[in-house]
């Protein structure tokens, strides 16, 4: 990869690659003459010089070489899905964010997520902020216990409204009064009672018979969890909320969780679908979540992707 | 991609003299706007995103080039890293940066060169993070059948897989930046003097770099019984 360097640098380099690229080649066979050969009209044709004294049959071989370096790849079936919804899921969250200044007393503070933290944040930022006074003319003095009551009646006030309009996102969502945003998905792995540290590098493997532990939190309702793996994407695992999911809460989030064990190798992923009729599964990643898409029911993918290997 | 396919390139290359370009910082590098240039050229495959661009339907471009170019972007990213998993996660992330940044697109390149140039981009930032945590890398040999086309004949089909497979381990003879060239040359359609900034080398060090990999690998894959004639 390229690498801010000086010019002799940059030409020492050349020269070793130059060199790297002798080197690989088999110095004894018999053919390096033959190599060279090639290189020298190659290195003709790369500079879109005439190389038409070549015989063909030699140009044909580097033509057909060619067309098989530019060949694409497959990637696996369901990548195209994948990706869209992954945009998907980057622009309700964008359009979450957008709706979150509503809150006019705590524009930092994501009101949709938790109802009572951005209270909370705008309570603290209105109780930080040494108050103006616009109504009160410059030189009239107001009394100290005065001024300390028109504070708390400010930032009480300022409270209400953060949480008000916490409320009016949270209850209208993206989609309606009936499907409530997704706030969160994550997955864990666990290998035996061990649970696997989060890597923040995308290292995400596992090994057959590891449990994944899917946690989805997600105001309003109802939602299902559905887990996707193996060479196909097939389901492997779902739990419906309110039913089959588990459930755990801090007093102030509520989480689903679900627990898959993984018994087939490959990519493992996972989708929270959430809303009022969220389509049965077809049981396959793609027909779901395009059934989904069709149906208008909000979900999203887990950004993270397990491979079992 | 032949000769044949691009008689206007290297034509007016740089002499050797010439100053290289200063090289890109490739962590924190923006996806690459190829100059500021007018628009000169427009792949027939771009129409179709663009016009759905224009239209305001960024998720209906950005499905049209992944219909267009989704194959390319991923043999870019599996050649350069070698592993399918991660080469797919690095492609999702090209396309979903394609899509954050698709109206910085000026037409200046061809989409499938902006795309590539993303890829390279995300692939050099995967490299160094695996190189990071010096894991054990995953030599990917699973689904070569995804390497072909769905509609030969069974027996054709497996020998195109086993070439591609056998190139793919050829690639890794060459060097990383010999190989990166040489990618960058055959999948993405940029000429060498669009790829001498990109690589921080002189355009027609690039030259050089494929003529002497053509041979290398072709006489790899020769002793892996690749039968060209």
């Amino acid at each position: 990869m390229a690498d801010p360097d000086t010019h002799d640098a940059r030409d020492a380099r050349d020269a070793r690659d130059a060199r790297d690229a002798d080197a690989a080649s088999d110095a004894s066979d018999a053919g390096d003459a033959l190599h060279a050969h090639d290189a020298k009209w190659l290195l003709a044709r790369e500079r879109g010089q005439d190389v038409s004294h070549v015989p063909a049959g030699e140009r044909a071989a580097y033509e057909r070489l060619g067309a098989l370096l530019g060949s694409g790849v497959a990637p696996r079936a369901g990548f195209r899905d994948r990706v869209l919804a992954a945009i998907d899921a980057a622009e309700q969250a964008e359009q979450t964010a957008a709706a979150a200044p509503v809150a006019p007393a705590a524009p930092a503070a994501p009101a949709a997520k938790v109802i009572s933290i951005a209270a909370r944040r705008s309570l603290d930022a209105a109780a930080r902020t040494e108050p103006t006074e616009p109504t009160a003319p410059a030189a009239k003095v107001i009394p100290l216990r005065q001024r300390r009551h028109r504070l708390i009646a400010a930032a009480g006030l300022t409270a209400a409204v953060a949480a008000a309009a916490a409320v009016v996102v949270v209850l209208s969502g993206p989609r309606g009064a009936e499907t409530g945003p997704i706030i969160a998905l994550e997955s864990k792995v666990r290998r035996g009672l061990e649970l696997l540290r989060d890597s923040p590098d995308r290292d995400n493997q596992a090994i057959l018979d590891d449990t994944l532990v899917i946690r989805a939190q997600i105001e309003g309702g109802p939602a299902e969890i559905r887990v996707y793996g193996g060479t196909n994407a097939r389901l492997i695992a779902s739990c419906k909320h309110p039913g089959t999911c588990g459930t755990e809460s801090d007093g102030v989030h509520r989480w689903l969780v679900l627990q898959a064990k993984l018994t087939a190798p490959g990519g493992v992923h996972t989708v929270v679908f959430v809303g009022e009729g969220i389509p049965a599964s077809l049981g396959a990643f793609d027909p779901d979540v395009e059934a989904a898409r069709t149906a208008k029911v909000l979900h999203r993918t887990d950004e993270k992707t397990w491979t079992v290997l | 991609m032949d000769d044949e396919d691009r008689p206007d390139r290297m034509n007016e290359a740089p002499p050797a003299e010439a100053p290289p370009p200063p090289p890109p910082e490739l962590d924190d590098a923006p996806p690459p706007e190829l100059g500021d240039a007018p628009p000169r050229r427009r792949a027939p495959e771009d129409e179709v995103p663009l016009a759905l661009h224009a239209k305001g339907d960024r998720r209906g471009a950005i499905a049209a080039m992944m219909e267009a170019h989704e194959e390319t972007v991923f043999a870019y990213c599996v050649r350069e890293l070698r592993d399918r998993e991660l080469a797919e996660d690095v492609a999702q992330q090209v396309f979903t940066e394609a899509h954050r940044d698709l109206a910085r697109f000026r037409g200046e390149a061809t989409l499938r060169t902006w795309l590539i140039g993303i890829a390279h981009h995300r692939c050099a930032d995967a490299i160094k993070a695996r190189a990071r945590r010096s894991s054990k890398i995953q030599l990917d040999t699973e689904g070569i059948d995804d390497h072909v086309a769905p509609d030969e004949a069974p027996a054709e089909r497996l020998d195109q897989a086993r070439l591609v497979a056998a190139l793919e381990d050829c690639l890794q003879e060459l060097s990383p930046e010999i190989r990166e060239t040489v990618l960058l040359r055959f999948l993405s359609g940029m000429t060498y003097e669009e790829m001498a900034p990109l690589l921080g080398r002189k355009a027609d060090t690039l030259c050089v770099r494929v003529a002497r990999a053509l041979p290398i690998l072709k006489r790899c894959l020769e002793r892996k019984g690749w039968k060209h004639g």
